[in-house]
This record gives structure tokens, C-alpha cells and sequence, in this order.
């Protein structure tokens, strides 16, 4: 099989990622800050060791300010739910993912309003110039994406950064999809909050992911004012009901996912010996050989194909997208079709009946977009 | 020489201050405290030499890194 569904989850893992992950399930894997045996306290320090290598990724000096989580849909519901004020208003782009639209609106319950901004992909001033007309005095927090995960459509977080600070916003980004492609400076570009899987661009296993509180609250009782998501045992201060006011622990509640974890390690590992703006040229590169062949067909209608990235978004006309998805299935490869969790984005690039996504990742390869283009030729010829 | 433990809550905060004080060239060793130990439960310890403690708690407070409480 050919995979393409890399904005799902990235397929295969470097090998060094799969043996991490035996190493741990082999020798180590105690449960991490129960206990002061060898097994807990190594996997302790397993753990700890990719809150650093998270930290230095995304320059925050505490390393204590990484929360692990199982994905990304539950990391941005952590820092939603940490920042959202009763009664406050929150601005979210028109190309959001389900996790922070559905996030956002379910703020509702505690009387919280928001609103949506307009992306321009083609002006930066125009994008902030939507922000700053939606803007209200109750206005706590800004909400976006880093980079669509339905094409290539890539928002100027720190200019936005700057924005928040200047009007004493909290911001809050989604780097579902640009985490391990796109170098993110947390202090340069104001971020409070960065939201992001470990399974996607970072190359770990599946149920890693984390969110990353910047240094503003790392000092004593500074997370006091973080609203906790989930409740209960961490080994941390057990004779108290309440949870820690302190990073990590006052969001991890329960063991953590050590595997996948020390997976995660070695996946980061991997990213920074390739190096991110390697990656990225290469998934652009794909991108382009795609978006070039494919345009060469009639039938075949490309969003956004100037916005290079690591997703290509298009239909076969006249065709239903899961349709052409499972065609290609059929002939060996894996793609995407349907709205991609993104009912926003889809409404923006008027495909809300759905479109077929491929997305790239380091381990494609030009032949294997050449196969995509022929199969694709095939489905459009014989429809 | 007498050793003085300083009560740190999470084993993350924990590793976090061994190494910094490790760095700062004052030796430490990390330890599991019984829950009784401390006030608030279960908790882990760095022992090191008293004559250290207040260049150690020194150094932890400008980290921002909670510390329970020192344990003699």
C-alpha cells in the first residue's frame, strides 16, 4: 500500500521510534512518579527527558511545562478549558478542526460567546484586520490553527501572537499539522498555550500528543489560575483533594502512556537529526509533483494549489470524494475523503461535500505521487 | 556531615531540581519519601548536605520549582 493519510497519522515510524517503544515494554516500563523503585524512577526519567526535548522544540525553559495528553483534541480541550472565562468571548478562524470549534462551542454551558475571523492566505493584514474587528472587551482568548489540515492554507501566528498581547488576549495554537514541518518559537510569537500530537509530524505512536504552557506558568501558583480537566491520582501531594496547582500534574490525572511516550522521544530525536525545514522541502516537493500532474487532468479540480504543504486537497468531477477514496483504495492507496473533521475550512473552500486529501510525509517518495496521479487518471477516465 | 532532605511533591519538579543542582555543583540524591514525611502525602526527596540547603532552596525558588517543605 501507498500511504497518503499522513495528516491522520503518520505511516510508517522511523525505527528507531518502534524499538523505544520495546525498550521501554521490555526493561523499563514501571509506572513513572509512583514510586521510588528503579523501574518507576527510570520511566520517570524517561518521561522527563522528552519534556525536554519537547521544551527546547518550542523554547520554553520549564520543562515541567509540558502536559502530556493522549492527542491533540484533548490538549486543546485542556488549554480551552484552562482559559475560558464565565461569560467571556473567544475568536477562532474559519478554518478550524472539530476539536477546537466543537471545544469552543461547547463553551456555551458557561455562558461563553465566540466568534470566527476570517483567513486571508494571501494577506497577513487582512487576516489581523478581521481579528481586530471582532475583538471585545470581554475577548479572553484566541483560538487557530497553525496550518489547515485540509490544504495548505498556513496562518501568521506571530503576528496574531503579537496581537494578543498587545490587546491582553490568551492564544492558544493547534499544531496538529505543523509540528515537526514548521520551526515554533512559544516566547517570539507569544503563545500561551501550543497544542500538538506526538503521532503526526513528530513520527511517535498513536495516543501521544501534549500541550505546551508557556513560562508565564511556570513560577510558584502561577497554573493556580488554570482551570484543571480531569480529575485525580498523580502521586503528587495524594493526602489533598484537589488537584495540584502546579505543571504538570495539575493535568495528569492517571498513569501516562510511558511507551508511547519514550516512542515520542525518538521520534523528535529523528525530526531533529532530518531537520524540520528538510522535511517540510520535501513534502512541498511532493506536493508540487502532485498538484502538477494532477492539474494535467480535466476531471480533476485542485483547492488552493499554490499554497504549498503537506496536504493536497481535490475532488475527480462529478464524483463523491469517499467514493474516489475508496477507488484508490482499491488500487493500493490510502487517502482521505469526506470533510476531514474541518467543517469551517470546507465551507470556506466551498467543498462541503467533501474532498479527497493526500498528505505527505518524509517517508513518501516522488514514484509513489506519480502512482497516485496514474490512479487517479484511471478513476477519472472510467467513472 | 549532616543531611537534610528537601520534600519535593512530583517526581517531574523532582528530576528537574536534581539536575539543576547537579549542574550548580551541589551534589544531591533522589529519593521516594514515606507519605508520612510530609504534610500533604506522597512526595519525593533530594538529599544533600545541610550545609548546602540554602543555596539549594535559594536556587529552587528563583526556578519557580515548588518545594513542600525541608524534612531534617
Amino acid at each position: 500500500m501507498i500511504y497518503f493519510d499522513n495528516a491522520a497519522t503518520t505511516f510508517p515510524k522511523p525505527p528507531g521510534v518502534i524499538n523505544g517503544i520495546i525498550s521501554c515494554m521490555s526493561s523499563y516500563c514501571g509506572n513513572p512518579g509512583r514510586s521510588g523503585h528503579a523501574l518507576s524512577m527510570r520511566a520517570a526519567e524517561k518521561i522527563y527527558d522528552c519534556r525536554e526535548a519537547i521544551s527546547r522544540l518550542f523554547n520554553v525553559s520549564a520543562p515541567t511545562n509540558v502536559v502530556f495528553t493522549p492527542n491533540t483534541t484533548y490538549a486543546l480541550n485542556i488549554a480551552i478549558n484552562a482559559f475560558a472565562r464565565k461569560r467571556g468571548h473567544v475568536l477562532i478562524s474559519d478554518v478550524e478542526h472539530n476539536s477546537v470549534y466543537r471545544a469552543v462551542a461547547s463553551l456555551s454551558r458557561i455562558g461563553v460567546d465566540y466568534d470566527i475571523f476570517t483567513v486571508d492566505p494571501y494577506s497577513d493584514e487582512n487576516t489581523l484586520r478581521s481579528i481586530k474587528n471582532r475583538l471585545r472587551s470581554n475577548t479572553s482568548l484566541l483560538v487557530c490553527a497553525h496550518v489547515s489540515n485540509v490544504c495548505g492554507i498556513t496562518l501568521p501566528i506571530e503576528k496574531i501572537g503579537g496581537l494578543c498581547k498587545k490587546y491582553g488576549v490568551r492564544f492558544t495554537v493547534d499544531a496538529a499539522q505543523s509540528a515537526g514541518t514548521h520551526p515554533i518559537d512559544m516566547q517570539k510569537c507569544n503563545i500561551d498555550a501550543l497544542c500538538c500530537p506526538g503521532h503526526k509530524g513528530l513520527y511517535g505512536p498513536q495516543g501521544t500528543g501534549f500541550v505546551v504552557f508557556s513560562d508565564k506558568y511556570s513560577a510558584e501558583g502561577a497554573a493556580s489560575g488554570l482551570t484543571p480537566f480531569v480529575y485525580g491520582g498523580n502521586g503528587v501531594n495524594s493526602a489533598e483533594k484537589k488537584m495540584p496547582d502546579f505543571l504538570p500534574e495539575r493535568y495528569e490525572g492517571g498513569t501516562l502512556n510511558t511507551p508511547g511516550i519514550a516512542g515520542l522521544s525518538e521520534g523528535i530525536d529523528f525530526v531533529g537529526k532530518i531537520g524540520e525545514d528538510n522535511i517540510f522541502r520535501h513534502v512541498c516537493s511532493l506536493f508540487d509533483r502532485s498538484a502538477e500532474m494532477l492539474s494535467s487532468l480535466p476531471e480533476v479540480e485542485i483547492y488552493h494549489p499554490d499554497l504549498k504543504g503537506g496536504c493536497l486537497l481535490f475532488n475527480v468531477k462529478d464524483m463523491d470524494s469517499d467514493t474516489v477514496a475508496d477507488l484508490l483504495n482499491d488500487e493500493g492507496l490510502c487517502l482521505r475523503g469526506g470533510l476531514h473533521c474541518s467543517p469551517l475550512a470546507h465551507k470556506k473552500l466551498k467543498t462541503q461535500k467533501g474532498a479527497v486529501r493526500a498528505s505527505f510525509s518524509y517517508f513518501n517518495s516522488p514514484s509513489e505521487a506519480e502512482a497516485l496521479f496514474r490512479a487517479v487518471k484511471h478513476i477519472a477516465k472510467n467513472k | 556531615m549532616r543531611k537534610c532532605t528537601i520534600a519535593i511533591s512530583s517526581v517531574n519538579h523532582a528530576i528537574r531540581s536534581e539536575k539543576l543542582l547537579t549542574r550548580s555543583g551541589i551534589g544531591v540524591k533522589l529519593v521516594k519519601l514515606q507519605p508520612a514525611a510530609t504534610k500533604k502525602g506522597c512526595a519525593y526527596g533530594l538529599e544533600l548536605n545541610c550545609g548546602n540547603l540554602s543555596a539549594a532552596l535559594s536556587l529552587l525558588q528563583n526556578a519557580g520549582i515548588p518545594y513542600t517543605e525541608v524534612v531534617r
